[in-house]
């Protein structure tokens, strides 16, 4: 049952991160990802999105707060070297695949990385694009690829280490309306399957109403989260529910939310 | 094979034009041998000369392929140290480029009275000029990662040794080839340089000897026969290279990837 809220899984607690150039990224910021759930990260750009997910994904460490994992075994903070608590899958902003390896290559690098040996890993790797859509193109270089299917790549060598946490940053923004639709319904199809948490960053609207169960909107200067707003529509959804009146009722008020958080700014 | 016509045709001639030129003007005012010969007098003494001059090509290309071995594995080798250590880098980098600004006719008389073996010290000459283009395009390389693929690495927790197999040596390969491409034209140009340096003295056989050895004796036509002779030897490294470099590369990095029209 991915609908119900589960047990917290982890949370920043009155987090801050100030760069060596004096920028402060973020100030305060409080935020509770629950087992089992989609919550998406909405925000103009340069609100922090990027660096909040980064801190939750041990990439950067807060200059101030901190990120606490919860119900492992000696979990209840990082690791000492901030390391998260639980198989975590990150799917960056671009696809940041590498040239020279192909689809199948790059689906299986954690794996290798890991040290898993290469028949196995490779085997895991096909299953991986496989359940992204892709499993004729392994194959095939990501120069030859289109951008919704280096996507697709990205995302299977994100889920090919079976993780329970997967943070996405922005992944579809420089991706076109309808590939972006169908990626978006392939997500919500992976999520339920494999019973994933998925911290979500967007900076549309549309795609995180469609998507999650609850939008959590940050302002800028300093970036942090100003404003809730819960998606009360069931699982599966579906294009029917694009046109529904929950739909339209939770756009505007993730839009309003959004208003507001750009007028806190000065 | 359209494609070759279209590339190699302009130059090819081009090229062929002016050889007829040449070889009209030469006959029609009866200009000596011993001031310019025509293409087929060069051609003719190329014939002739073979034996010797391919023997001396021989010696003057063994040279350059050894400095070039050397210039690859050692370039790339001071790359990738360089690579671990800042510090190392800004204690040695300097002196590479000193070693590269300085001129290789200037250090070869030195390198030649203290290094006892004349192959030797003409190997040293067209090792330095041939290894900094492949130590400064790896190290370039191995530094041009995107930071982003730095952070996947880190995400799965590669050690140091899996970010340089799996990320920075093939982000750096086609810096590298690039690099080795230059050094194999320097090679040859150090080792002709190196010997023209010792001269006929130092009992030399190498094609630059009988290029001064044939000036001694104003014996034009094998001057140009053996520069002819160097020029090929150039264009062949070249080629060969740029080859090797397409067939590293072609099936993922753009500058070698044919454009699907
Ligand atoms: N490595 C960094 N060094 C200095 N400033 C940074 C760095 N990364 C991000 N910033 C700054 O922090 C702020 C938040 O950035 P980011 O998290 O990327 O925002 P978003 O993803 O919401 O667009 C921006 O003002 C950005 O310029
Ligand atoms: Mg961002």
């Amino acid at each position: 049952m991915s609908e119900a809220a589960g047990a917290p899984l982890v949370r920043l607690e009155s987090v801050g991160k100030r760069f060596d150039n004096g920028t402060v990224a973020l100030a305060g910021l409080e935020l509770l990802l629950r087992r089992g759930e989609f919550v998406s990260i909405l925000g103009p750009s340069g609100c922090g999105k990027t660096t909040a997910l980064r801190l939750i994904a041990g990439l950067a460490e807060p200059t101030l707060g901190r990120v606490v994992w919860e119900g492992e075994a000696g979990a209840g903070e990082t690791g000492r070297d901030g390391a998260p608590a639980v198989p975590l899958g990150f799917v960056f902003q671009e696809p940041t695949l590498l040239p020279w390896r192909t689809a199948l290559g790059n689906a299986a690098l954690p794996l290798v990385l890991a040290g898993m040996a290469r028949p196995e890993a490779r085997a895991q790797a096909a299953a991986a694009l496989a359940a992204v859509g892709l499993a004729g193109a392994g194959g095939l270089y990501p120069r030859q690829l289109s951008g919704g299917m280096r996507m697709r790549v990205s995302i299977a060598r994100a889920l090919v280490t079976r993780p329970s946490l997967l943070l996405m940053d922005e992944p579809f923004a420089a991706l076109d309306e309808i590939t972006r639709e169908r990626l978006n319904a392939d997500l919500l199809r992976l999520w339920r399957e494999r019973e994933l948490t998925v911290g979500f960053v967007t900076h549309s609207v549309y795609e995180s109403v469609f998507l999650s169960m609850r939008v959590l909107v940050m302002a800028r200067h300093p970036g942090r989260i100003v404003e809730e707003v819960k998606v009360e529509a069931p699982y599966p959804r579906d294009e029917s529910f694009r046109t529904s009146s929950v739909y339209a009722e939770a756009c505007r008020q993730v839009s309003a939310a959004l208003r507001r958080a750009m007028e806190e700014e000065r | 094979m359209r494609a070759v016509l279209r590339e190699a045709g302009p130059a090819a001639i081009l090229g062929v034009a002016g050889l007829v030129l040449w070889q009209a003007l030469v006959g029609l005012f009866h200009v000596p041998p011993y001031i310019l010969p025509g293409p087929v007098a060069i051609a003719v003494t190329l014939y002739r000369d073979a034996g010797m001059l391919f023997a001396s090509l021989m010696v003057t290309l063994g040279v350059a392929l050894e400095a070039l071995a050397v210039a690859v594995v050692g370039g790339a080798g001071l790359a990738i140290l360089f690579a671990q250590s800042r510090w190392i880098e800004r204690g040695l980098f300097p002196y590479a480029v000193i070693l590269q600004v300085t001129p290789v006719i200037a250090i070869a008389p030195l390198i030649l009275i203290y290094v006892g073996s004349t192959r030797a010290a003409l190997l040293i000459c067209a090792w330095i000029v041939a290894f900094f283009p492949v130590l400064s395009n790896t190290a370039l390389g191995l530094r041009s990662v995107d930071p982003a693929m730095l952070d996947l690495m880190a995400l799965y927790r590669a050690r140091p040794g899996q970010v340089l197999w799996y990320l920075r040596l093939p982000a750096a390969m086609p810096y590298f080839l690039a690099g080795v491409r230059i050094a194999g034209g320097l090679a040859l140009i150090g080792a002709v340089v190196a010997e023209f340096a010792a001269g006929t003295a130092a009992g030399g056989s190498g094609l630059a000897y009988r290029i001064l050895e044939s000036s001694y004796r104003l014996d034009i036509p094998r001057m140009y026969a053996a520069l002819f002779l160097l020029s090929v030897t150039g264009v062949a490294i070249f080629a060969l290279l740029s080859l090797v470099s397409w067939l590293a590369l072609h099936r993922w990095h753009e500058s070698a990837a044919r454009r699907d029209r």
